[in-house]
């Protein structure tokens, strides 16, 4: 199973960068990077900020995916 | 001012940290009790000191993925310390030897822990600092 999400093409829409992103949710902008290339999967707390902010639902951004 | 980057508050602090152990053990070890063994004693004391102080300051958070790949490090370690121990352990039944330890030398064999540990954080985390926007 691979995490795939749509954080990037939300967050492009909205401009908000990696950096603002990341000081709202109170995380490191690496963590923000790896979020968005898939290669970490985010605790539900932090998926929930993230979606809040997005303005989206966590199922409309994360999505696990057989390889 | 800009905060301080997990990275270099982690060489601020873990990497002085294994340092100035390391360097007490040497002293303990092979420095006998002189004028310039008790100025690298004060020495090593600041730079102590410096760590904590680092220590206090603003830094980005240290949140879940970083928490994780500290975790990582950690148990990284453990392996490569459990490894060690048991080709010492052969090595020692075999040649029917015997190790001795005194207090320098444990206190390096920590720092020594401590700096593979900082060195595995390091580079675990950055990979994730390759690529940007």
């Amino acid at each position: 199973m691979a995490l795939y999400t749509k954080m990037k093409e939300y967050r492009t829409k909205l401009e908000i960068s990696q950096e603002a992103l990341a000081n709202q949710v109170g995380v490191r902008r690496e963590t923000i990077i790896r979020l968005e290339r898939g290669q970490y999967n985010p605790s539900l707390k932090l998926a929930m900020d993230i979606s809040k902010i997005l303005g989206v639902t966590v199922e409309e951004l994360f999505e696990f995916r057989e390889e | 001012m800009s905060k301080l980057s997990i990275k270099n508050k982690e060489l601020m602090t873990s990497g002085v940290v294994g340092v100035v152990l390391i360097l007490s053990g040497a002293i303990l070890l092979f420095l006998e009790e002189n004028l310039f063994a008790v100025i690298v004693d004060c020495v090593l004391l600041l730079a102590m000191l410096f760590a904590v102080w680092i220590q206090r300051k603003d830094s980005e958070p240290f949140d879940e993925m970083t928490k994780e790949n500290s975790d990582e490090a950690a148990n990284k370690t453990a392996y490569l310390l459990h490894i060690l121990l048991v080709v010492l352990a052969i090595y020692l039944l075999i040649s029917r030897q015997t190790i001795t330890l005194n207090g320098g030398s444990i206190m390096m064999f920590i720092g020594s822990i401590q700096l593979i540990k900082m060195a595995f954080f390091l580079y675990i985390d950055g990979k994730a600092s390759v690529e940007g926007e």
